[in-house]
């Protein structure tokens, strides 16, 4: 299968001027390529960068060199350098995130939050009603919190909320950042059952699952990422 | 999609009060339905900025291009007066920091929504009165009370108000001050939501004045970090608010609370 992401000595520190300017290495010259239908598991010690990795990925944190590249729209994006509305695009219409915590928007109803990828995207506002009840029901949402705002939900009521929004429109790429880490066994199942359909329709999805359970359920193919500094 | 042009291009603009320099070389563009925001701290220079690129204030150089329902692009500080007062009162909305200075104290509310509606030539009272209604219950208003006074509106109503009376001619591009400053939070929340979703289902551009992280990371799709008259730091909003780059942006993101 044809690559859907390229990722090309990705370099990433971070200099924190408050601190005195002192330089944090993160990623040192890593590269990465995958194909749809992979599950690629990011491994390695707290502080290695998994979430950073998965952050350059998805544009929210910045490169300092290296490319990041995804297909899209029939070509490459390289998310190190692409402005912001071509960055928006991507994730728009080819690539989600699973963030390790929602930030819940005020007022706003968890239904809500799960159809507004579906509408962005052109899907009819009763047909993105009932994919996200569907997802809901999947992912074991009391109906009563469907028309709730999330703030004042449980964490990992607030979790599966965030996994339904991510997974809803169904993209190509997909990126969990420990989707698992606040839900009971059920809900860890209905997780690993979405990504492994995921995978069956061709997406890529790249994720950080500490759960051993999880990670060897899905993953088809490990990432280790070492501390940058330490060599080989 | 990437290739459509800016609805709004600033060119190199500067402006200065006597000695004090305001805004020095700000350039950037702003796309048709793209929600922008300015932020940093009191007295940096925001909302010189905005009076500049809104056609209120004269920049001392550089260029503020627009571009017209007609798609033809005009230079808003070479075009005629009464042709930029037109561009304010058809293609624009501007949403005052004070809901005083952005309505009118001597008419009913009813009447501020619809003096828009009949500066476009808008004459039919029946007609008029009815999308008054309308606006006054999209910005959830209660609509019993359009023939009281403005000023016997709460601060978070009189707000209300202005966005109504600025959305109801249909913009294109609306400029906003602070419009949560002096607003009770959870007065704040509803203000922001009705924002998000007008902005959303109206495709509006939007170049939105605020020193709360928390409301740029709420509307906008990117974000401008000034510092002392200069953008210091721009890019997708939570890319700057996350990641960012600059010491001035680093400061300003460690002093907020979490956005
Ligand atoms: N926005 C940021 N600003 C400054 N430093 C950061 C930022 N984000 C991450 N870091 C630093 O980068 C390093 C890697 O962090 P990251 O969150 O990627 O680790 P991780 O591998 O996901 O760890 P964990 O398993 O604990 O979640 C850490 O030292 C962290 O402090
Ligand atoms: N009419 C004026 N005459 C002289 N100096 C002015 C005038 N208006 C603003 N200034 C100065 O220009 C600078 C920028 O002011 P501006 O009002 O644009 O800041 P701001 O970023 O909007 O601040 P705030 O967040 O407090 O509203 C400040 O130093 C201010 O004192
Ligand atoms: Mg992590
Ligand atoms: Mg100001």
């Amino acid at each position: 299968m044809k690559n859907i992401i390229e990722i090309n000595n990705l370099s990433k520190y971070f200099i924190l001027h408050t601190q005195g300017g002192v330089n944090i290495p993160v990623l040192e010259a890593v590269s990465l390529a995958a194909s749809g239908g992979e599950c690629v598991a990011i491994v390695g010690s707290s502080g290695a960068g998994k979430s950073t990795l998965l952050k350059c990925l998805y544009a929210n944190y910045r490169a300092q060199a290296g490319s990041v590249r995804v297909r899209h729209r029939d070509g490459w994006v390289d998310m190190a350098r692409a402005h912001p509305r071509e960055i928006l695009d991507v994730r728009r219409h080819t690539m989600g995130y699973v963030s390790q915590f929602l930030r819940a928007i005020p007022r706003v109803p968890a239904i809500d939050i799960v159809m507004a990828p579906l509408l962005a995207t052109g899907t009819e506002p009763d047909k993105a009603r009932v994919m996200a009840q569907a997802l809901f029901e999947r992912l074991n949402i009391a109906p009563r919190l469907w028309h709730l705002p999330p703030a004042t939900f449980s964490g990992g009521e607030q979790q599966r909320i965030n996994i339904a929004r991510a997974f809803a429109p169904q993209p190509a790429v997909l990126l969990l950042d420990e989707p698992t880490a606040a839900l009971d066994e059920a809900n860890r199942n209905a997780v690993v059952e979405l990504v492994r359909e995921a995978l069956r329709r061709g997406a890529l999805l790249v994720g950080i699952f500490h759960d051993h359970a999880v990670r060897s359920a899905v993953a088809t193919r490990i990432f280790q990422l070492r501390p940058a500094g330490v060599p080989l | 999609m990437m290739t459509e042009t800016p609805l709004l291009e600033i060119q190199n603009l500067g402006y200065r009060y006597g000695q004090r320099a305001a805004c020095v070389d700000i350039s950037f563009d702003l796309f048709p339905g793209e929600v922008l925001a300015v932020v940093g701290e009191s007295g940096s220079g925001k909302t010189t900025l905005l009076r500049c690129i809104s056609g209120q204030l004269r920049p001392d150089t550089g260029q503020v291009l627009f571009q017209t329902r007609a798609s033809e692009t005009v230079d808003v500080w070479a075009i005629s007066e009464s042709a930029r007062r037109w561009l304010t009162r058809t293609d624009w909305g501007f949403v005052h920091q004070n809901p005083r200075d952005g309505l009118r104290a001597d008419v009913s509310a009813g009447a501020n929504i619809g003096e828009r509606l009949m500066a476009i030539g808008a004459r039919h009272y029946g007609n008029i009165r009815e999308e008054a209604t309308a606006w006054m219950n999209k910005v959830e208003l209660d609509t019993a009370r359009i023939d009281e006074s403005p000023s016997a509106f709460s601060g978070g109503m009189q707000q209300r108000l202005q966005i109504a009376r600025n959305l109801v001619s249909r913009p294109r591009l609306v400029f906003m001050d602070e419009p949560t400053a002096g607003l009770d939070v959870s007065v704040q929340a509803r203000l922001l939501d009705l924002l998000r979703g007008l902005a959303c289902d109206l495709g509006l551009a939007a170049v939105i004045v605020t020193h709360d992280l928390a409301v740029a990371r709420l509307l906008a799709h990117r974000t401008l970090v000034m510092n002392a008259g200069r953008v210091v730091e721009a890019g997708l909003t939570d890319q700057v608010l996350d990641d960012p780059q600059h010491p001035y942006t680093q400061l300003l993101v460690s002093s907020a609370l979490p956005a």
